[in-house]
């Protein structure tokens, strides 16, 4: 069993929060971050690009800037069921398991509260 | 509802904890580690990491086979090492904070835990076993591509063949009946890529090597029949 993708939107505020924990990176090639099936090894917040999440190749939808994917998978080891993709020149923040945890015990994980089926 | 990952992810009960970094962990170190690292399966032909992409953690082959290659300026893809349970990936990246310049494919259906960045540090600082085994290891690496390098230098194609089919024989060979048999599926042009020339080349030296009686084929299957013999056409002090 896996879960599908789901966005969080996130202030500039949150942005910021985030930034302070790991700065954004460039991704200069086309690269798959997770592929169908798997948990995926950090949550991404795109900042500039584009980043696609597909079940199938004619089933797709683009993830919108400034918002949040993955940590909750990340954290509580769940696999997607679903495939995300980042085009190349795209920026974003990358949330590894060290920081989301670093972020819980300072009581700053707000993104947490979205998680409603945690196993 | 949504249901954890089933792949095992123990470090403690891993097949390739005594080839790797983390082996003089104790149980509830390894505990620790179990719980901060992410495993994944990685079928045939998907990629771990791509050159050119930022790292942000360290890659551990606990079963199967990965294939690092790089693209030249030339848009030339070529393979420069194979890793395999027990190695570590992507770590010399972290370290040189320079992008990856090397992709990381599964040739085989694999199994890899992934450790970030921070956390290795950490271990780093922290547990000097693991900062020597970290160090062992990009030694051993560097050795490897040392030879390489000579190798491709100052041997002919027909040594390199019969060294590299003797480097598959320590990492992938299984005593059998018929020989070694090197458990390893390569494709003739991934071969001839990592030895450093075309497919025709190496499908005419490989006829050269069965006809010596040095190895044998079943299908695409490899044996190696008369190790000392490849040692001597390899040229190599073993």
């Amino acid at each position: 069993m896996s879960r599908t993708v789901e966005a969080l939107p996130l202030s500039a505020e949150e942005i910021k929060t985030l930034l302070e924990q790991s700065p954004a990176r460039k991704f200069n090639v086309s690269e798959t971050l997770v592929y169908k099936g798997q948990v995926p090894i950090a949550g991404y917040v795109l900042l500039e690009g584009l980043m696609t999440i597909s079940s199938s190749p004619k089933n797709s939808r683009e993830i919108p800037t400034n918002s949040l994917i993955c940590a909750n998978e990340l954290l509580n080891n769940i696999a997607l069921r679903e495939t995300v993709e980042v085009a190349p020149g795209s920026k974003a923040i990358i949330l590894d398991k060290s920081s989301v945890l670093e972020m819980i015990e300072s009581g700053k994980a707000f993104f947490l509260t979205s998680v409603k089926d945690v196993v | 509802m949504a249901k954890a990952n089933q792949l095992p992810r123990q470090c403690e009960s891993c097949p390739s904890l005594k080839k790797g970094i983390f082996c003089s962990l104790e149980t509830g170190e390894l505990g620790e580690l179990s719980d901060r690292k992410v495993v994944n399966s990685y079928k045939k032909g998907q990629t771990l990491f791509v050159q050119g992409n930022p790292p942000f953690g360290m890659y551990c082959v606990s079963k199967g086979n990965i294939k690092i290659t790089h693209v030249g300026a030339d848009g030339k893809e070529s393979i420069v090492r194979i890793a395999t349970a027990g190695d570590v990936l992507g770590h010399r990246s972290l370290f040189t904070e320079q992008y990856y310049n090397a992709t990381a494919t599964a040739l085989d259906e694999s199994q890899v835990c992934f450790i970030d960045k921070k956390y290795i540090l950490k271990l780093v600082q922290e547990k000097p076993s693991v900062a020597s085994n970290l160090l062992g290891k990009i030694g051993k690496d560097l050795g490897a591509a040392e030879q390489r390098i000579s190798s491709f230098y100052q041997k002919n194609v027909r040594e390199r063949l019969a060294e590299f089919l003797l480097l598959l024989k320590e990492s992938h060979g299984v005593e059998m009946e018929e020989g070694i048999f090197l458990d390893i599926k390569l494709t003739r042009e991934e071969m001839a890529s990592i030895i450093g020339t075309a497919s025709e080349t190496l499908i005419r030296f490989m006829s050269e090597l069965k006809q010596e009686g040095l190895i044998q084929q079943q299908g695409k299957k490899i044996f190696i029949t008369d190790e000392q013999g490849l040692v001597e056409f390899a040229n190599i002090d073993y």
